[in-house]
This record gives structure tokens, sequence and C-alpha cells, in this order.
């Protein structure tokens, strides 16, 4: 649809509710200010519209605001531009790009010919067309090339065979291939470039080095922490298990259920469930009275056997049994229906303390986030044990 | 010229625009909404970018600098 000047000051009347002819002379003094401004080589801004200027050649141009632009474009908002091929520097150097700098390589050094740098360009430019097919430049490509600039530059290619054994092909890096970039500054680079080469390969090794390690002691560190249990009764909040059993799905928690009780698989369940039954008696009133008020799963009230077919929240983790059940204890009091389980975990039983009786693992994912603060981060869910 | 026409002014240009009329003042220029597709960009360095469609607002006019004078 075509809104001409006519249709423009029916639609201001519209929204404005002043009279014609008022209208359009105000569009008209507007005109008039936008003209003038851009005449006296200012441009002139309408706050939340745009820019009127006369660009270098004279022409009346307008840039639209942020606001409006966005406003015009809100189907495409937050839409970024995005790349789709890595960078040149970012991507894997291919084997082939090196062979082609070993080829040049005697040659600036004996006598810089102009040549030598558009031909290097030229073995470069293929390499990078091909790099989409071939991110690791196997060596086909490699000796394509090579006979490619071999050809061209007949003279040089005896000395190439001194200088690769020199820089053996084969193990190519990033900082050869930076080097490409200027190749007119070839002697002073190509002369570090062994030494640069070996010294970020040094400091690969000596991360991989310290990575392993770090992982060794955290590993050993982790089997100590699982191995002397029953020393302390320090509540532990199980670091460890938290991240992979809140992220597992149901059949995942009962597999690690599974692998967790080993041993005793077949006493537990039933010791369990006399045991929070007795806990439940002992806390609060009678559960019978209970059952007809509280829905069958939840976070709070008294615990029900008939939801211990569900999912409940772990918010600690004891090495006895006894310190379990005092903090049991004190959550029930809370109002919270609190479960005391055990599990075999690292060759060790430990005491799991639970809050809530839910249904669907996201029951419980979205109760666990109401938690007070300490156990709203520091949970995770495992699936009520009586298999 | 009141500041309540200029508010004025600015929501019904910008009525018109989001439902991609063209609006045409007379003395001044036409403004249109043109619907960008989104595109590949390639640069200099390889790189290759894919820009998002847009819809973008151009502005065109015949008035120049020397009209004036």
């Amino acid at each position: 649809m075509n809104i001409d000047k006519p249709k423009l000051v029916e639609l201001l009347v519209d929204k404005t509710g002043m009279q014609p002819e008022d209208v359009e002379s105000q569009l008209d003094q507007l005109i008039e200010r936008i003209v003038d401004a851009a005449n006296r080589g200012k441009a002139l801004e309408i706050k939340d519209f745009g820019l009127f200027y006369f660009d270098e050649s004279g022409e009346l141009k307008f840039d639209a605001a942020e606001e409006l632009s966005t406003e015009i474009s809100f189907k495409y908002a937050g839409m970024k531009p995005v790349e789709l091929k890595p960078e040149r520097d970012s991507a894997m150097p291919p084997v082939d790009i090196k062979a082609d700098e070993g080829i040049n390589e005697p040659e600036s050094v004996e006598a810089e010919t102009e040549s030598a740098a558009p031909v290097l360009d030229a073995g470069i430019d293929t390499n990078k067309e091909n790099e989409e097919d071939d991110p690791f430049g196997l060596s086909d490509e490699s000796d394509d090339d090579f006979d490619f600039l071999s050809d061209i530059e007949e003279p040089v290619v005896e000395e190439t065979g001194d200088d690769e054994i020199a820089a053996p092909i084969q193990e190519e890096e990033k900082p050869k291939k930076e080097e490409n970039k200027p190749p007119l500054k070839k002697i002073p680079p190509r002369k570090k470039n062994n030494s640069g080469f070996i010294a970020i390969a040094a400091i690969l090794l000596l991360v991989v080095l310290i990575g392993g390690t770090i992982w060794f002691m955290d590993t050993l560190s982790n089997e100590e922490e699982m191995a002397q249990p029953v020393a302390t009764d320090q509540p532990i909040v199980m670091p460890d298990e938290l991240p992979v059993i809140t992220e597992e799905d149901e059949e995942n928690m009962e597999q690690l259920a599974a692998v967790d009780e080993v041993t005793e698989e077949g006493d537990l369940p039933v010791e369990q469930e006399t045991e929070t039954e007795v806990e439940e008696v002992a806390t609060v009133s009678p559960a019978t009275v209970q059952i007809s008020d509280q829905p069958l799963y939840g976070l709070m009230g008294t615990v029900l056997d008939d939801a211990n077919d569900g999912y409940s929240i772990v918010i600690h983790s004891f090495n006895t049994e006894e310190t379990a059940r005092t903090t049991a204890a004190a959550l029930a009091q809370d109002g919270y229906r609190a479960l005391v389980n055990s599990r075999t975990v690292a060759g060790s039983s430990m005491w799991r303390v639970s809050v809530g009786q839910f249904e669907t693992l996201s029951d419980a994912q979205a109760a666990a986030q109401q938690l007070p603060t300490p156990y709203n981060t520091q949970n995770f869910i495992h699936r009520i044990q009586i298999n | 010229m009141e500041s309540d026409f200029i508010i004025a002014f600015k929501e019904v240009l910008r009525e018109q625009f989001v439902e991609k009329h063209k609006v045409d003042i007379e003395g001044l220029g036409t403004f249109e909404v043109k619907h960008h597709e989104q595109h590949q960009k390639k640069y200099d360095n390889g790189k290759v970018v894919m820009i998002p469609p847009a819809d973008v607002l151009e502005f065109k006019s015949n008035i120049r600098i020397s009209n004036e004078y």
C-alpha cells in the first residue's frame, strides 16, 4: 500500500485530533526544517526515529534510528551473522602448506626472487580451497602441490631435498602457517621457525603433562575420600555425583543405582522401608491421619510408602547411619518428607538423606530449585530404592 | 511546531513501516521497507559469514542541495 502526503495528513489527523490544515502546515514546517538543517550542513535528528542529512553527493539521506530499525525488523530480532567457515588462521593447518614452505625456504635464503611470493600464495590458495573437503590435508594433496611447485621452480628442487630432511614435513603446526602471511619478510622469521615450533611443542607437552598429573591426583584423592568413610561424621554433599545424576534420565538413574548396590542389593530395601516408617512415627503424628489430607507426592508432609516408587532429592550424604537419622529427623521437624537411604558408593556404604517424594524426575527437579539456599544447588535426585 | 505533532508523526510513520507500507512524502522523499533475504557474505580473508534476513527501511529522495539555492 502506498501512503502519499494527503493520506499521511489523514492519518495524522486521526492520530492527533488536530485540524487537517494545522496538520498540513505542521508537516510542511517539519519538512522545511529537515531540508533547511541539511542545507546548512547539519543533520536533523528526530529522536527515536532517525537522522536526515545530505551526503557528499548532495543527496538527502535518512538513517533510521536503532529503535526504528529494530521495530521494523522485529521478526528477525536477535539474529546475528554467523561465520560459516573458520578464518584461515584458526583452521587446521593442512600438511601440504608446510610442504610448500619447505620448498620455498631454500630459494629465499639464496636469493629472494620476486616470483617467490606469488608462487607461495598460489600454492596456499589452492590448498585453501581444498581445506573444506580435506581439513587435515592428507598426503595426496600435499603431493600434488609439491609437484605443482617443483614444475615451476625447477632449479630449486634439488635443494629442496636437503632442506626437507632438515625440516621434516610430516609434523606440522600453526606457527609455520602464520608465517605464510608476510611472505616478503622471509629470511628473519624462517630462521626462527624451528625454535618457535619447538617452544610451542614443548609448551603443549608440558600442558598435557600437567593436565595428566592433575587428573591423576584428582582420581587418587577421590579414591582416598571414598576409601575412608567411617572415620568422619561430617556431612558430605557428594560433589562428585551431583552433576552426573541430576542430568541423567530415569533409566540411567536406575542403572547407576544398580551399580551402586552391587553388594547389598538383596537385603537393603526391606531394611530401609521399615526404618523410614519408624522415623515417621517418631517424628510426626500417626501416618494414617496424614494420608487423608496430603497428596501422594510432594516435598512436604510425611513419608508415604505408596509414594516410594518415585524420586527424592538427596541433600545430605553421611558415613554413619546415626548422623543421617538425626539430620532426617530435624528435616522432618521442619515439615519435609525426609528419607534415609543407604547406598554403597565406591565400596563403602553411604547414608543419604533426601527430602520429598516425587512422581517424576522433572517434578523433583522443579522442587529442588525451591529448596533453601545451600540445598537448591547442592543436591541430586535419585530414585527411591525399593527394588 | 508542536512536539505533539512530532510524536504523532513518528508514530504514524512507524505503524506504516511495520505494515510494510510505502510512504511518499512530497517535498521530502519516499520511505520504503525492503526485505533482505539471508545471504552469505565472503570477505577477502576467506571468512564466509551468513547474514540473517532483515527488513530494512530505505529512504529515497530527489532533493539535492543545489535545489535549494
